[in-house]
């Protein structure tokens, strides 16, 4: 184990330097909250591309795709979760060129949700979106907090209150702004990293050869693409992530940032093929630890810091722990800002006009309370797994509905929350982490199928896929969508004055 | 189904199709960071 003290001094520079960078980019260029929470038309394809990676790739890909190679079925497994977190970002390229044809000038998901189908489906979207990206922020805290005391003994609350209160000052300052440009250069500083660290793990473990003979040794699935368990896995995966990641107010973020349609392809393209890569190098640490005998006593969650806690040198290890601020800091700047801008942009349909000012401070207000209450949870060292899962349950029967109202005039508001409840009653009644409260319900508990997250998910999707398609059958609701925009207006009034104007109009 | 298209595709998981996996990630890896740099560079000048 690397010393506290030199991990301490790591975490700590590497903390001041993304800090310094976020605020130094951000002078000057945030002049109104519509600067703040968004960024119409300024990523080319570059920036957005590196935004998009580094506000997906959180310090999760250290775990959960490691834990997925050592306990959920090998290689199968990591497979479906690095193609499973690529295709939502495939999906991004039709569906968010719609989204800017639509909605031009909108800034989030739940603006346009309340606009196409009205506040039934737009609390719906809220509710779960906003618990989605609370919880992603506080996994990865947890996440963070957690590995950095394993690996080098940092106590989890200095962790937390580090990693989280230094992006909440240049997230606060420069909002959006602050968060791509800082997502940019974490990308370009992550990438190589993460190619000479995995590099340095695979010499330091003897080769690819030595890897995999220790792999086959050990239990021959983990290497055997078509492993019934380890595919279950990868496709239920896929569909929890898919569901979420639609609903993800980061990525909407960053379509509106996107300076075109041939950047938007771009960005969200080469993001879709670099997720691959990096989801599997880190998975395969999953594989590594079970070769190595290292998860036999339990521990799969951690598997990915076992390996480098009990192989590698010093030098991979302070890598990895580079890596991992770099990882959570990207993330976190990009789940504060969005929970921030969302309602943001509903206080300035939900208040009486209100001021610049008014929704200065309340969108900084806003980044600031989701920071100070992930960065506690995150320190508390809670398991979140299961809200996440629910979260992403949640997400699965939800996507499709919301979707389909960029696409279909017939679908009406009540179609598509009825479609929603509908996935996610299927959805529940196989979903395992409810089934005691679920089952306990008298008379019901007899007549649920067997718990399992695949038919949970997959389920969820298919039942709220299958209630849209009758909800547009059936009923014609007539929605104009080229009028969807008619309420959505930009928040830019310049704040040079510092508000007054606005405090003066009314 | 999906057994059979993968072995369609033809990944075998022995140790030369590991070596290119492993290796083949990592290229691809420093392969987006060279875009990004490049798309960077060119975003620089055009503005």
């Amino acid at each position: 184990m690397i010393s506290t003290a030199v991990a301490l001094t790591a975490v700590i520079l590497t903390i001041l330097a993304v800090t310094a960078f976020g605020l130094f980019a951000a002078r000057g260029r945030v002049r109104s909250v519509e600067d703040y929470i968004s960024a119409h038309d300024s990523a080319g394809p570059g920036t957005l591309t590196a935004t998009i990676i580094a506000s997906m790739m959180g310090v999760w890909i250290l775990f959960s795709p490691a834990e997925a190679g050592a306990a959920f079925g090998g290689l199968p497994a990591i497979l479906g979760y690095a193609i499973g977190s690529a295709i939502p970002l495939l999906l991004f390229i039709p569906v968010g060129t719609r989204i800017r044809a639509i909605v031009p000038a909108g800034h989030s998901l739940t603006e346009f949700a309340y606009a196409r189908f009205g506040t039934g489906m737009y609390l719906f979207v809220l509710v779960v979106s906003v618990f989605y990206m609370f919880i992603f922020l506080a996994a990865e805290m947890t996440g963070i907090a957690g590995a950095l005391s394993l690996v080098t003994g940092i106590p989890r609350w200095q962790t937390a209150l580090l990693v989280g209160g230094f992006a909440l000052i240049y997230t606060v300052y420069g909002g959006l702004v602050a968060s791509i440009v800082t997502d940019t250069v974490q990308t370009l500083v992550l990438l190589p990293l993460l190619a000479v660290g995995f590099g340095g793990a695979v010499f330091a473990l003897g080769g690819a050869g030595e890897i995999h003979a220790a792999a086959i040794a050990a239990d021959a699935t983990l290497l055997d693409p078509t492993f019934g368990s380890g595919l279950k896995f990868g496709v239920y995966i896929a569909f929890a992530i898919l569901g979420a990641n639609l609903l993800n107010q980061g990525m909407w973020q960053r379509v509106y940032a996107a300076d075109g349609d041939s950047s938007l392809r771009w960005g969200f393209g080469v993001a879709a093929i670099a997720v691959v890569p990096m989801i599997l190098l880190a998975g395969l640490f999953g594989i590594v630890s079970t070769a190595l005998g290292l998860t036999e006593s339990g521990g799969a969650s951690i598997a990915f810091f076992l390996v480098v806690e009990s192989v590698f040198p010093d030098w991979v290890t302070l890598t990895v722990v580079v890596l991992a601020v770099l990882l959570v800091m990207s993330s976190a700047d990009t789940m504060f800002n969005a929970i921030a801008s969302v309602i943001t942009a509903d206080l300035a349909r939900l208040l009486d006009r209100p001021t610049q000012r008014n929704l200065w401070v309340g969108s900084r207000v806003l980044t600031g309370t989701v920071g100070v209450g992930s960065i506690i949870i995150g320190s508390q060292g809670y398991s979140v797994l299961e809200l996440f899962l629910t979260a992403d349950l949640l997400a699965a029967a939800l996507f499709v509905p919301f979707l389909a109202g960029l696409y279909s005039e017939r679908l009406s508001g009540a179609g598509a929350v009825v479609s929603g409840l509908a996935g996610f009653a299927v959805g529940v009644t196989y979903f395992p982490l409810l089934r005691g409260p679920i089952g306990s319900i008298p008379g019901l508990g007899p007549l649920l199928p067997a718990p399992a997250f695949l038919s949970a998910f997959v389920g969820a999707t298919v039942a709220s896929t299958g209630g849209t398609i009758l909800a547009i059958a059936l009923w014609d609701a007539d929605i104009d969508l080229s009028s969807v925009d008619r309420d959505i207006r930009s928040l830019d009034e310049p704040m040079a004055d510092g508000g007054r104007n606005g405090e003066e109009n009314k | 189904m999906i057994p059979s298209v993968i072995a369609v595709l033809g990944v075998a998981i022995g140790p030369t199709s590991f070596f290119a996996l492993v290796w083949g990630a990592i290229l691809v890896v420093v392969l987006v960071f060279i875009f990004i740099v490049r798309a960077l560079i060119l975003d620089a000048k055009r503005t």
